[in-house]
């Protein structure tokens, strides 16, 4: 796994874990919003606002609708860094 | 033919003229329930919003009712528009009881409202058209198992700035929603 997309991922974690208030052990990286019961409407809506505000700029509509798992999280957070000037 | 359903938490029925409340009423006014529906208040009253109830007429337009079933508090509606003729429906969805935000009131009355319009009125199809900044639905739809069959860039003018609004399509097909329902079970 390339060092930022594995960097991603932890970040992912860490980033759902706090928007859920749950510990980054409760959140493992293949979790989705199937798999943690925290993750609601309102933990999602957390959960977005918290990557945007990492990412510093608005998720486009696509991205908004693929958001459903730590990966998913994780992939634009390692988009961002190689994006990244 | 007037609606009357049930879920584990919730009674659903056709609402009539003398289910308008100030409650109602309060909800079609406050600008956070609003903003998420691109709607401007239209400072209704009673009597304007009873006036209104005729367009629902329980064959092409539906307005529901959400009552909490054991206090029969009524928290939010469910309008369902129906195209008979191709045999599609919409519906919008609004809790109006924000203690309810959150609580998986969408996802548990929707669904029932689907086994209705796929299972008893024999619809093949379902549309919904959520805001593209209305997050929590969103992840209600694609919760639910609906498909993403587009979104409308830029489509709607914000009733609040200048700014214009991107818009989803979300769909379900009758057997569609019967796969899900029967996964659901098979996991349950």
């Amino acid at each position: 796994m390339p060092v930022e997309v594995m960097g991603g991922s932890m970040a992912a974690q860490e980033l759902v874990a706090q928007a859920l208030g749950l510990e980054m052990t409760d959140v493992p990286p293949d979790a989705t919003f199937n798999t943690v019961a925290e993750w609601d409407s309102l933990g999602h809506l957390r959960i977005i606002m918290a990557l945007e505000e990492k990412l510093e700029r608005r998720l486009t509509p696509q991205e908004l609708f693929g958001i459903d798992s730590v990966t998913e999280v994780g992939s634009l957070i390692a988009l961002s860094a190689r994006c990244a000037p | 033919m007037k609606i009357r359903l049930a879920t584990d938490r919730f009674a659903l029925r056709s609402l009539r003229a003398r289910d308008v409340s100030q409650k109602w009423v309060d909800w079609l006014n406050d600008p956070e329930i609003l903003e998420h529906l691109n709607s401007k208040s239209h400072n209704l009253t009673i009597e304007t919003l009873t006036k209104q109830m005729s367009k629902w007429d329980d064959h092409k337009r539906y307005q529901i009712g959400i009552f909490e079933a054991d206090t029969r508090q009524h928290i939010g509606n469910g309008e369902v528009g129906v195209n008979r003729q191709h045999k599609v429906f919409s519906i919008n969805m609004m809790i109006g009881e924000k203690d309810w935000w959150g609580k998986g009131v969408v996802l548990e009355v929707r669904a029932a409202i689907l086994d209705h319009f796929f299972f008893t009125e024999m619809m093949e199809k379902a549309t919904g058209n959520p805001l593209a900044g209305n997050i929590p639905m969103i992840f209600n739809y694609k919760k639910q198992g609906w498909k993403l069959e587009g979104v409308l860039l830029q489509h709607l003018l914000s009733v609040n700035s200048a700014e214009r609004l991107d818009q989803y399509q979300f769909a379900l097909l009758r057997e569609e929603w019967a796969e899900a329902r029967k996964a659901h079970s098979d996991a349950g």
